[in-house]
């Protein structure tokens, strides 16, 4: 079945079609969120709430137009909503003080190239928002141009022209507090 | 993934980025409580509706509260009047929210209550010069040419309240009163004003205007601090069309209803 059989059957109300739906998005809405927001257990929160707002607004979706970028802007969304509360972002930073403790990986467990990874996303949190979201899509989601277009709500030229500006500013903050990622680039 | 035709250091970092450990993917479909159940029908949604607009209209109809509350405010540009649930013995014709606007007569009969001393202007943050606030300003800066000898506005304040507002007072000789208050604001702008006892319809140049006789509140909030000031003097609000943007105006004095309109009509 085609993706959008697919969900043209999850628009008539048929419930396993929207649960394969969600079932092959999970990943990468979590994904975006855990990136975004640095908790496992926010970000499960935000990807539960993506998808029940995804699915009350599934009858206006386009079948036709792919469904993570659609997915992926609702998740930004949602982060973003969430956040707007102060309280909810003081204890979001209090959860990832904690998990940064207790669930990432201690230095023993990471294999070298998951600690790079993890100096990356340290050093992509330091630049903007904007920044941040096209960095994310781009090049740990691995969205195409069109596909990162769509989940921002921008057109492709400003996804490139973001891109190159976002690249820019991640050098250098590279250059200055991570000098051993230096080499990429 | 799809077509993506990386540089070679966007390559470099999508290679360590394939390497960041992500929390494992929860099963969102475990939680059965988050799934939507199915859609409404569309008649189920149009009786819901109904239902609710049955219960608000009841609610307007048996609760005279809530009626004032939701029925009891004139809007007139970005100014929202507020009115009293009963009107004190008018002076000018009160306002009738029912009709149109424009068509009201004037009434220019003198209060007959004292005008209360309204409340000093409470220090006013963004002073600054005429010619500054213009170039910030949207919309072109028009000043009073009625009385003749008015002259320039002796303070000028540009201040945030969503939008800009331009207020420009003329002060009382050997007083800190203004004897005239004249605001301009943009269709971002927004104040309000309560407790009025007495509010009639006019015209400045054909546009509906509103007329604020005696004591009142002026209430402005915005991006900075908020202002509650109670007025003793006449208010004359309006709106005009300049260039395309819609300015809202304001003039307060302890001049009649005649005297402000002329005054509002001499803008330049």
């Amino acid at each position: 079945m085609t993706e959008t059989e697919t969900i043209a059957r999850a628009q008539a109300g048929e419930e396993e079609a929207w649960r394969a739906l969600m079932q092959r998005y999970q990943q990468p809405v979590f994904r975006l969120a855990y990136l975004l927001i640095g908790d496992a257990a926010a970000a499960e929160d935000v990807a539960q709430e993506t998808f029940t707002r995804a699915y009350r607004g599934l009858a206006r979706f386009d079948s036709t137009r792919p469904l993570r970028p659609w997915l992926l802007q609702i998740t930004r969304r949602t982060v973003y909503n969430r956040q707007r509360s102060l309280r909810r972002y003081a204890q979001a930073l209090g959860r990832l003080f904690q998990q940064q403790r207790q669930t990432a990986p201690s230095a023993h467990e990471e294999t070298e190239a998951q600690e790079q990874a993890l100096h990356l996303w340290t050093a992509v949190q330091r630049l903007a928002r904007s920044d941040q979201e096209v960095i994310y899509l781009r090049y740990f989601l691995e969205l195409s141009v069109g596909e990162s277009a769509n989940a921002l709500g921008v057109a492709s030229g400003t996804v490139k022209s973001r891109s190159s500006r976002a690249l820019t500013r991640l050098r250098q903050v590279i250059e200055t507090e991570f000098p051993e990622l230096a080499s990429y680039g | 993934m799809s077509e993506q035709q990386w540089t070679q250091g966007e390559e470099q970092l999508v290679q360590i980025a394939r390497a960041f450990p992500y929390p494992t993917t929860p099963v969102l479909l475990a939680r059965p409580t988050t799934f939507p159940r199915q859609r409404r029908q569309p008649l189920q949604v149009l009786a819901l509706a109904i239902a609710v607009i049955a219960l608000f209209v009841l609610a307007l109809i048996f609760s005279p509260r809530l009626r004032a509350t939701v029925t009891n405010f004139w809007q007139i540009g970005v100014v929202r009047l507020f009115l009293p649930e009963v009107m004190e013995t008018p002076t000018a014709e009160p306002v009738d929210i029912s009709t149109p606007a424009v068509e009201t007569p004037v009434s220019t009969t003198p209060i007959q209550q004292p005008i209360q001393q309204s409340s000093p202007w409470p220090p006013l943050a963004g002073e600054t010069l005429l010619v500054t606030a213009t170039a910030q300003l949207p919309f072109p800066v028009r000043l009073p040419t009625y009385p003749p000898d008015l002259g320039p506005p002796d303070r000028v304040f540009l201040q945030r309240r969503n939008g800009l507002i331009l207020i420009l007072l003329w002060m009382a000789p050997e007083k800190e009163q203004a004897r005239l208050a004249l605001f301009q604001m943009g269709s971002d702008a927004w104040i309000s004003k309560g407790d009025i006892k007495v509010l009639a319809r006019t015209t400045v140049h054909g546009h509906a205007a509103a007329w604020v006789e005696g004591v009142h509140i002026l209430q402005m909030q915005g991006e900075q601090e908020g202002v509650i000031r109670l007025v003793g003097e006449n208010v004359l609000v309006w709106v005009e069309q300049i260039n395309g943007e819609s300015v809202t105006y304001r003039l307060e004095s302890d001049l009649l209803l005649e005297e402000a309109v002329r005054i509002g009509e001499s803008l330049e």
